[in-house]
Formats: C-alpha cells, sequence, structure tokens
C-alpha cells in the first residue's frame, strides 16, 4: 500500500507497510465478524442479550491428561455472534463467558494433534453447543505422511508442495473432500524431503504441482499436478493412514508436464467500489472436486482471471464474490474442456443469488411434565432452520458451493437463508430440544404444503409438477418467502428393543426402525415419519416425534458404502413411502404416543425375511 | 491452532496482494529475449531452471518463460513482451549474490519491445544446512517452535531458501527441523521468544511459552553457540533444549465514558509501547469487546510494555493507556471513551474530469494520522470517498493531523498535492482541537501522465555485486529530506522508468549502497534535473561517480 502522505510524518513510512498489513489481516476479520453481526432482519448485535451463560470445557490426550496451549474458537450457528478464541489453561480447561443465547460449534486446535472423531456423532453432523453446556474434548496423535518427490531422473525436488486430499474415511467410506480448503501443503526440503502431520485418519491422494496460487517460484507453478505414485488423478493411489501413526515412503516421482490454462472474464459485479474479491473456482465436471482456485485481476476496470496447471479434461467454472454485509453473488457453472492448449475468452457473469425467507412460530407447553419448561426467547434462539440441495451433486464427491445454507431466526422467528444456488432444496428444521417437534409447515402456494395439505394429495396442481413435500425450487436470484414453519412442544420419545422372533437369532446388521404415520390420509405427511438406526444391542431410541398413532416397521438398510454423505429419510420420497407402509400394514405393529410421552421398553420384534 | 493461524493468515495476505494489482497485466508473448549464464561454484551449471516472472508486486505472478541451462550453462529466455520481468534461477539449495532490491536472487529487466537483453549472469554457490531437533525440559520434542537463524558477521543475506520454503524455519512434529540453502558462515540459532520481541507479539494464543533460549540450551545471548556453515556442508545434530516454559498473563479492564458509565460492545485494541518515543507500535485488535459492564480481558499476554486503548470505529476514542506486565496479571486498567473530532470535505483531482473521477474516487480511500503530542492512539481512521468525492473521518484525538492516500490497487497517476482548509493550503496538516467538528476542508490530488526513461550510469569504476541502487523523483523544490518522493526500482542494467508524473520540472535522485564488506557502505549519490510533459516520455541518464567511494 503507497502511502501518499502531504507531510511524512517522522518514522511512519518504515513501520507503514507492517503495521498496514497487521491492520488489514485484522480488519477483514472484523469486518466479517461486523456483516454478521448487522443482520438481514434487523441490527441484532451478537453481544447485547442480557441472559448470558457460558460454555466450559476440558481437552485431554489420549492417556487423560490435561492439554494446555490447546486453541479453541467458539463460532455462533447461523447467527450473528462472531467468533471466539481461548486456549487451555495447565489443567485443559477452557472457558467462554457471557454468550447469549443460542446454539454454537466449537474447533479445537494443536499442532500435529486431531480431536478423537466422536463415534456417536456422524461426520456430517456438528457439534451443537448452547450457554450452560460442557465440552470433554480427547485429542490424540493425527496421522503421518512422509516421502520423497524425485525427478525423471530420480534427483530430489526442492521446494515442490506437497498437498494432501482426503478422500475416505477411517472406515473407508467415500466423503465429501475439502477441497484446496483443507490442510496446508508442505514444501519438500532440500533432499526432496515431505512431511505432513496432524491428519485425520482415512485416506489420502498425494498431489505435487497444479495451479498454485500460494508462492511463486516453486517449481510446482503452472505445471500439471502429479499425484502419488507418478500418475494422473484417474490413475492415483490412496494412501491410508491412522491417528498416531505414520505411513513412510510414499514418495511421488513428478511427471513435470506443462499444463493449459483457462482464461477469461468476469462481468455484473453489483458492487460499485469493486473491492470485493472475486474469486474463481474451477471444479472436475464428474467428481466435483476443487482443482484450482484464484482471484480475479483488475485490468483497467475489467476482472480477468487464469487458472494455470491444468491437464486435458471436462472442468466447471464459478466465479463469486462476497459484499461486505455478506451477500454474495456468482456465476452459472460454466462448463469448459481443456484439449491439448489453453483456453481464452470464457466470459462468466455474476447475478445475485437465491435465498429463502420465512417465519417459525413457537408453541412452547405450560407445565407439562416431562416437558421441559423453557423461555420461548431461548427456544426460538436455539432453533435452526437450514436448506441443502437435493437433486445436484449426484455423483459428485464436493457439494457445489451454495448448496447448503441456514439461519437462526430473530426474536419474532423470523429468518433468511441467504445465498443459495438455484434448485430443489429441502428445508429440515432442528427444534429446540428433544421435547419440540415441526408440527406443521407451509411452503409458497406453487408447493402442496406438506402437512396441511395431506388430506388432499389428491388435488396436484394443475401446471407444473409440484417439488415432493419438504422442498421448495428455487429460480437464480430470487428470494423464496411465505414459508410458515410451526414448531410445538410436546413431542414424544420412543426408546425400546429389537428381539429376534426366533430364539437366539441373530439381528442383522444395519436394522433401522421407522414410524409412519397409522392414518392412511397422512401418508404424505412426512413431518409425521422418523427413523433411527437400531445398535449392536437391539436398542433403538427415537426422539422429537409429533404425538399421535404410528406404526412401527423394521427393516434392514442399506448403508452408504460408498460416498459418505448426509443421510436421506426414506420417507421423502415417494417409492419410499409406500414401501414403508405395505410393510408396515403386513406386521401391523401400531402405537400411540401421547404429547411428551415418554414410552421405553418397547419391543419390535424381528422375522427375517 | 498456528497452522490454523497460518493458513486464516495466508488467505489475507494473498488478497492484500491481489487488491495491488497492476494497472496492466502484463501481455503473455512478445519477441523481446533474455539470456545469460549460469555458474555454481565458477563452473558451469547445466539443468537449472530460470524463470521471468513479472517483476511488479501484482496478483499475476506466472512465470512468462522458462528456460533451462544447457551444458554450457547457457540460457535464454525468448518469447518475451514489453514489460517488467523478475529474472530467477531456481536453485533452492544455492546461494546466489543478493542483488535485487527484493532481496532475492533474482535480477529485475525492464525489456523494450523485441529488445534482447544479454549477459544477465547468475554466479551461485552451494549452500549450506542446519539440522537439530528441539526438546522441552523432559526430553519431549517440541513441535511447531520458530526457530531464529541471525549470522554472526552482518554481512550475509539469507535469502533464497527461506523464499522457496517459508515453513522451514520451525520444528515439525518430532520436534526436527532442516534450514537449508544457507549461505556458509557462521550463525546462532535460537527459539522462543525475546524480550524485545515479546511487546511486538501482541494477540499470540498460547499461555506458555519459552523464553529464547540459543543452541545448545543458553538463554544468555553470550553464551550462545556458534554453528558453522560450509559450502554444500550439513551441520547436523544442532539440537536445542528448553528450560521450562514461562506463563504468560491476563490484563484487565474497563471502559467508562465522560460520566464514568460502563460503555459495552467496543472493540479494544492493543500493542506494544515504546516509552522513549511513546508510541504505539504492532498492535492488533478484532479479538476483544467490552461485555454489558464495560470490561475487557486479554488472555496470553507476555511480559513486557504494551498500551490498551479503545479501537474506534465511530464518533469516539480513547487515549491508549499504557501498562506493564512482569510476573503478574494487571487488573483494574481504566479506558476514558472520548468523543472525537471530526473531519469532513472533499476530495479533489486536478487534470481529469467527469467519470474517470468516480473510477479513481472508487480505488482509493483517505487515512488520517494524528500527531498528538502525547501517547495517541494508532492511526487507524480510514474512510472511504463517495462517487461525488466526499468523506467524513471521525473519532480523531485532538492534533496535527495529517491526510493520506490508501490505494486499494496501486494508483500511479494520482498523487496528493495539497491539503486545504477553507481555501487555504496547509502544509503542516491540520490542527484540530478535542472533539472539532472541521469542516470545508479539501484534499486536491493530480494526476500526470508524463513518464521518465532513465538509465543510471557508473564512472570511474563498475559497482560491485551486491550494491543496492535506489532512484526516486521529486519536483523541482520539493525538499528530498521531508517528502517521500516518488520511487522507482532500476533493473539490472540500471534502467527505471517512473510513470503517472504530471507536466513540470523534477530532479532524479540515484543512490547506490555499497556492500559493508568491500566499500565500507558508503553512499554514492547522483542527481539530474528532467522536464516532464503529459503523455510523453523523457529520457535522461544520472551519472554516478564512484570516485567519490574513497571519501573517508
Amino acid at each position: 500500500m503507497r502511502e501518499g502522505s502531504i507531510v511524512s510524518p517522522p518514522g511512519k513510512v518504515a513501520c507503514a507497510l507492517l503495521c498496514l498489513l497487521f491492520i488489514t489481516l485484522l480488519s477483514l476479520a472484523s469486518q466479517r465478524a461486523q456483516a454478521q453481526g448487522q443482520r438481514a432482519s434487523g441490527g441484532r448485535t451478537a453481544e447485547d442479550t442480557t441472559a448470558a451463560g457460558s460454555i466450559t470445557g476440558r481437552v485431554v490426550g489420549e492417556d487423560g491428561r490435561p492439554m494446555g496451549d490447546v486453541s479453541v474458537v467458539i463460532h455462533g450457528m447461523y447467527s450473528g455472534f462472531a467468533s471466539r478464541v481461548s486456549v487451555t489453561d495447565s489443567a485443559g480447561r477452557f472457558q467462554f463467558k457471557e454468550l447469549p443465547p443460542g446454539l454454537y460449534g466449537l474447533r479445537v486446535a494443536s499442532p500435529s494433534f486431531i480431536e478423537l472423531p466422536d463415534e456417536n456423532r456422524t461426520p456430517w453432523e456438528p457439534r451443537y453447543l448452547k450457554p450452560g453446556d460442557t465440552a470433554q474434548i480427547t485429542m490424540v496423535k493425527g496421522g503421518v505422511i512422509t516421502g520423497t518427490v524425485l525427478n525423471a531422473q530420480g534427483e530430489p525436488v526442492v521446494g515442490a508442495f506437497v498437498r494432501p486430499v482426503r478422500v475416505r474415511d477411517a472406515q473407508g467410506r467415500r466423503i465429501f473432500t475439502e477441497g484446496l480448503a483443507g490442510i496446508m501443503p508442505r514444501i519438500t526440503d532440500d533432499r526432496g524431503i515431505y512431511r505432513i502431520y496432524g491428519l485425520q485418519p482415512g485416506s489420502y491422494l498425494l498431489v505435487v504441482g497444479g495451479s498454485n496460487p500460494y508462492f511463486f517460484g516453486n517449481v510446482s507453478y503452472g505445471d500439471v499436478p502429479t499425484y502419488y505414485p507418478s500418475s494422473t488423478r484417474d490413475t492415483a493411489a490412496e494412501v491410508q493412514v491412522r491417528a498416531g501413526e505414520e505411513a513412510a515412503g510414499v514418495d511421488i516421482r513428478y511427471r513435470n508436464e506443462r499444463g493449459h490454462t483457462i482464461s477469461g472474464t468476469i462481468s455484473g459485479v453489483s458492487d460499485n467500489n469493486g473491492r470485493s474479491g472475486i474469486s474463481v473456482a474451477l471444479v472436475r465436471a464428474v467428481t466435483g472436486l476443487i482443482e484450482g482456485q484464484t482471484y480475479a485481476i483488475d485490468v483497467n476496470g475489467r476482472h480477468v482471471f487464469y487458472i494455470s496447471g491444468l491437464p486435458d479434461g471436462e472442468y466447471e467454472i464459478t466465479a463469486q464474490a462476497v459484499f461486505e454485509k455478506g451477500d454474495a453473488v456468482s456465476s452459472a457453472p460454466r462448463s469448459v474442456s481443456v484439449r491439448g492448449s489453453d483456453v481464452t475468452g470464457i466470459q462468466l457473469e455474476l447475478a445475485p443469488l437465491s435465498g429463502i425467507t420465512g417465519r417459525i412460530t413457537l408453541e412452547p407447553l405450560k407445565a407439562q411434565e416431562p416437558c421441559v419448561q423453557i423461555n420461548p426467547q431461548v427456544a426460538m434462539q436455539q432453533t435452526l432452520i437450514t436448506a441443502r440441495r437435493e437433486e445436484q451433486d449426484k455423483g459428485r464427491l464436493q457439494p457445489s458451493i451454495f448448496s447448503a445454507g441456514g439461519d437462526a431466526p430473530d426474536e419474532q422467528g423470523e429468518f433468511v437463508i441467504r445465498n443459495l444456488s438455484d434448485g430443489l432444496f429441502r428445508v429440515s428444521i432442528r427444534p429446540p430440544g428433544e421435547d419440540w417437534y415441526v408440527r406443521a409447515a407451509s411452503f409458497p402456494a406453487v408447493t402442496p404444503p406438506a402437512a396441511v395439505q395431506a388430506g388432499t394429495s389428491g388435488a396436484k396442481a394443475a401446471a407444473a409438477p409440484a417439488p415432493p413435500p419438504g422442498t421448495i425450487i428455487l429460480k437464480r436470484g430470487e428470494r423464496a418467502s411465505g414459508i410458515n414453519i410451526t414448531v410445538a412442544q410436546g413431542a414424544a420419545s420412543l426408546r425400546g428393543r429389537v428381539a429376534a422372533q426366533s430364539e437366539g437369532a441373530a439381528l442383522p446388521a444395519n436394522l433401522r426402525v421407522y414410524l409412519i404415520p397409522a392414518e392412511r390420509e397422512r401418508a404424505d405427511d412426512i413431518l409425521r415419519y422418523a427413523e433411527t438406526g437400531v445398535s449392536g444391542d437391539g436398542s433403538f431410541t427415537l426422539t422429537g416425534l409429533a404425538p399421535g398413532r404410528y406404526m412401527a416397521v423394521l427393516r434392514p438398510f442399506q448403508p452408504q458404502t460408498d460416498i459418505l454423505r448426509p443421510p436421506r429419510m426414506l420417507a421423502w420420497d415417494e417409492e419410499g413411502r409406500k414401501a414403508l407402509r405395505r410393510e408396515a400394514e403386513e406386521t401391523n405393529n401400531v402405537l400411540e404416543l401421547k404429547p411428551c410421552q415418554q414410552l421405553r421398553d418397547y419391543s419390535l420384534g424381528y422375522t427375517a425375511k | 491452532m498456528r497452522s490454523l493461524a497460518r493458513a486464516l493468515l495466508l488467505l489475507p495476505v494473498l488478497s492484500l496482494l491481489y487488491t495491488h494489482a497492476p494497472a496492466q497485466a502484463p501481455q503473455r508473448t512478445g519477441t523481446g529475449a533474455i539470456s545469460g549464464h549460469v555458474s555454481v561454484a565458477d563452473k558451469p551449471a547445466q539443468g537449472i531452471i530460470v524463470i521471468a516472472v513479472p517483476g511488479e508486486q501484482g496478483p499475476d505472478r506466472r512465470e512468462v518463460a522458462r528456460a533451462v541451462t544447457d551444458y554450457e550453462g547457457n540460457y535464454s529466455l525468448t518469447g518475451l513482451p514489453a514489460g517488467r520481468f523478475n529474472v530467477v534461477p531456481i536453485a533452492p539449495t544455492m546461494v546466489g549474490p543478493a542483488n535485487s532490491s527484493y532481496g532475492g536472487s533474482g535480477r529485475f529487466i525492464i525489456l523494450g519491445d523485441g529488445e534482447t537483453v544479454e549477459k544477465i549472469d547468475f554466479s551461485l554457490t552451494q549452500a549450506g544446512v542446519i539440522t537439530g531437533r528441539v526438546t522441552d525440559a523432559s526430553g519431549k520434542p517440541v513441535i511447531e517452535e520458530r526457530l531464529q537463524l541471525v549470522p554472526v558477521e552482518n554481512s550475509i543475506y539469507i535469502g533464497s531458501g527461506s523464499y522457496f520454503n517459508p515453513y522451514m524455519y520451525q520444528t515439525d512434529d518430532r520436534g526436527v527441523f532442516r534450514l537449508y540453502g544457507i549461505p556458509p558462515g557462521r550463525y546462532t540459532l535460537s527459539v522462543g521468544v525475546s524480550p524485545e520481541e515479546s511487546a511486538v507479539t501482541a494477540g499470540n494464543l498460547r499461555r506458555s511459552y519459552y523464553p529464547r533460549t540459543f543452541y545448545p540450551g543458553e538463554t544468555d545471548s553470550k553464551k550462545a553457540g556458534v554453528i558453522e556453515v560450509t559450502e554444500g556442508g550439513e551441520s547436523k545434530d544442532i539440537n536445542i533444549k528448553l528450560g521450562r516454559p514461562s506463563q504468560s498473563f491476563a490484563v484487565s479492564g474497563r471502559v467508562v465514558d465522560a460520566e464514568g458509565r460502563a460503555v459495552p460492545n467496543l472493540l479494544i485494541g492493543y500493542g506494544g509501547y515504546d516509552p522513549q518515543q511513546k508510541i504505539v507500535t504492532a498492535y492488533s485488535y478484532g479479538q476483544h469487546r467490552t461485555n454489558a459492564r464495560g470490561e475487557f480481558r486479554l488472555e496470553t499476554v507476555r511480559p513486557g510494555r504494551f498500551a490498551v486503548f479503545v479501537w474506534s470505529e465511530s464518533e469516539n476514542y480513547s487515549d491508549p493507556v499504557a501498562f506493564e506486565v512482569t510476573d503478574a496479571d494487571v487488573t483494574g486498567l481504566e479506558l476514558k471513551l472520548k468523543r472525537g473530532a471530526t473531519i469532513t470535505g472533499v476530495i479533489q483531482i486536478e487534470g481529469i474530469t467527469g467519470k474517470s473521477v468516480a473510477a479513481k474516487l472508487s480505488k482509493i480511500a483517505i487515512g488520517a494520522s494524528v500527531q498528538t503530542g502525547n501517547l495517541g492512539p494508532p492511526d487507524n481512521r480510514q474512510a472511504t470517498i463517495e462517487p461525488d468525492g466526499s468523506f467524513r473521518i471521525t473519532g480523531l484525538p485532538s492534533g496535527r493531523v495529517h491526510l493520506f492516500m490508501y490505494d486499494f490497487q496501486i494508483q500511479k497517476d494520482i498523487r496528493v498535492l495539497r491539503l486545504e482548509r477553507d481555501g487555504v493550503a496547509q502544509p503542516n496538516g491540520i490542527e484540530v482541537k478535542p472533539g472539532e467538528q472541521v469542516t470545508n476542508v479539501r484534499v486536491v490530488f493530480e494526476y500526470g501522465t508524463g513518464s521518465i526513461l532513465g538509465q543510471v550510469r557508473f564512472e570511474n569504476g563498475a559497482p560491485p555485486e551486491g550494491a543496492r541502487i535506489f532512484v526516486s523523483v521529486y519536483k523541482a523544490g520539493e525538499d528530498e529530506n521531508s517528502h517521500p518522493g516518488t520511487y522507482a526500482q532500476p533493473d539490472a542494467r540500471g534502467r527505471f522508468v517512473i510513470e503517472g508524473l504530471v507536466a513540470g520540472d523534477y530532479q532524479v535522485i540515484v543512490r547506490a549502497q555499497l556492500p559493508l564488506t568491500d566499500w565500507n557502505g558508503t553512499l554514492v549519490t547522483g542527481r539530474q534535473n528532467v522536464t516532464v510533459s503529459n503523455g510523453a516520455v523523457t529520457e535522461t541518464t544520472v551519472v554516478l561517480d564512484l570516485k567519490e567511494r574513497y571519501t573517508p
């Protein structure tokens, strides 16, 4: 930054660069926090709530001994709360005081350590904490991958970036990968040796080279990425690593092939000061994995981008920018194929994204045991609404950007889910507690409401086919409004056990319990469906159930062995609902759940078919 | 966390670079060429990659051309467009003379259209390696601890190795480090925090820290072990044994307004404090806000002198309160919130009109720095400029205010000409009283399209390797000691270009800093008067007479 002062204040110029850098770094962070603080629903700031509590916790090592100096970051779940950082003391303790009501996420970090994965939490499910909660966290040494990068002549490649891409979890399931934003690349030393530590257990691809905007001058710049052992992505070998273990000898023979460049211009920037950085992401069309990222450059007022180091292939390229207030714009994904030469003149046009607005109404119960009485304001702040795109991303290993979002409703229950792409989105609610359930959800007119119109499901809209219940179709740049969701207290729970019908017979793995509404006219009311997995000992738990009459069904569930992604309920698809009803009517396990009832020791017999 | 923090830090750094896009991205192809020779230990070096990259800070750092030295050590970069390039041999395990003003091992070339530049030679030597392990008092590895390598002889410049691997100056998960590309010489190596350093690392995230400890395990710098690095050699087992870590402390206090009432939700900044100069040195903010009772608490503050202050986000500010952390928590600090002064005014750019003015204004902001006479808050006041040229800066302490330009992208063609208040020029800034509302301020910028193409010529000898040459241009009559002037980077041949000058008379001053060892650090200066016209290139030659170096 050039400082063109009128009269240079003494001693200022020398410090100017460093100080400015420092300020800029911090001010970026703070701007973001402020932007999040100023919510669309009306100026509510993060810290002005009086009813505040603490989230405390303790971090220990594998041996149970406390870990000091662990960084702990807390952030609001879709709320205006800017993140806060704390550091554990010598007893491993941390504390975040005076937190406004709401839901929080927590991350811990200590070099070369990872958080021991919580067996009870699925990978896509964040840890939700609320004021008053205590978190007990165990950290273990992460995995290590090390090896040497050599060129075709067998000489070490010095200063090469080696980047790990996690592709499977510890159970071998394919996962949504983190793209370039995951672990920082490590750099080979004078012997060509790299060492990547602090890795989550799972399987990794090791990548050298490729588009690398981080540092120039390094060998990798502009070269086609080489995958371990010496291949393209399609034939890359995976390296498996466990926590605390080291995969050594992962040597990579660097191919040193020049790649091609995709370049073009970006138009339609609505932020008139042009200061928001426009980033451009390039994904492999088949996998959806990010293969390159860059920022647009201002050339005489035009926004220009280049992404280098690309092998031949089919790609999808998208530009996006996030403005100060937190609203984003993006271009429609543009298909580009690279075949033996550079591709120039790609034009991307930024346009506003879609969104969803609506209102959540809470219906608390007054003193009805065993439902827990809760301050309605607090209950509202501990409710979340999320939207996730349904039909896209099939077969992809990485969800596209803007395909999911959420919000924490304000005091009046109003919510705005911003920055969504177009497409079919499923709307989900996380009620404020186990004794709450979604009683009704009405969607805008084009969408037959899931619950309310269940009785008239025959009366389909005349024109376009209606989206499935619980979903909404978003058009580009439009903000869908008029979603009204009623979340009521008085949910019931069901705890029980599955017993094999014939004495001593083993239960199949992956057995699941499904509840469907007993009333036939409720067949399409997805709010009345529930499902859960059966533990190894045959026990199961279902909470947050709408009161009413149900039929219980037991059936083996085809687990996702390939791609690990957020689960879909069987009842979300019409076929699934029909199949469940067929089976339910055969076994006819009918039960009735009263408001707030906690039904225990429910026994379900399983007969193998 | 430090790797996370680093990741977080890196991205803004990148975006910062990107905001410094040159007005014009370089063309990618042309008919120019740059050639030369690479030797290692005075023998021709085969197979060394030499690249040409854009020679200016900017987002497009893609290499423009690449060549590999042949068996005679020769390389030739061809197909180059006119432009500015850095020519860099990729040799991270070798050292070359630090002959670019950037400190890297590259050479800067301003290439004309279709021009061929020869004899851009690089003489490299094999560098050395230092490797070892850092352990704590119980023998356990110390992970991701930063290392500091300091040459015993201050003529050594540690260059390219760290450039290629910015992470090598820290231990890995085994406590192991390996520093390579180190110029032969004698060094000391330390980890941990030095007393001087603790004051400027505000915002660190560790409760415990190691006091600076030199190899092999000495906190006293006089007892530091000296490490000998030889050409192509490896200094092994340079192990550092640390003692017990020290603890940082917590600092707390509150913010009150003029009536003594607590003020919630204010952003708190803090940083090192230099009691001699009465300034807040490096500082940070953004992590701490006052709570409902106006209280703030800073964790993990290491011993040292600091100042804490309200980071002004509105009309209010506080003077910094200095404190010292020695061996206990600091409590009860009280910051007094004051209503700051406000400056409103307009920006005017002389030389352009209409839409181009608004386009320019969108790329800059106006900043204010205040000389308060006492310990003042850091100069964080900045205001964006409305399309009509108006601006408003709030939360200013009283004192002498200077306004300056922030450019989000380098704006070569505009610069601040003068500051006016009520139509009267204010060459020494504006004196602002406490809480004063200063209006009718005008900041006049000038816009220029003239340029100087210059050549530095040495007489009575050639400058030695490692000489650093600085070019500045001043308007006729400007005092070079108090005015920053406009800088230009001369290329390896002594050629330089200065753009965006308003028509008028200028003085070009070239200073050559000769290396300490050979030349005793002599500064040789040459001056040349130049007349610039708008839209035209004026060529000039500046002569430096090296006879001056013999001045005792």
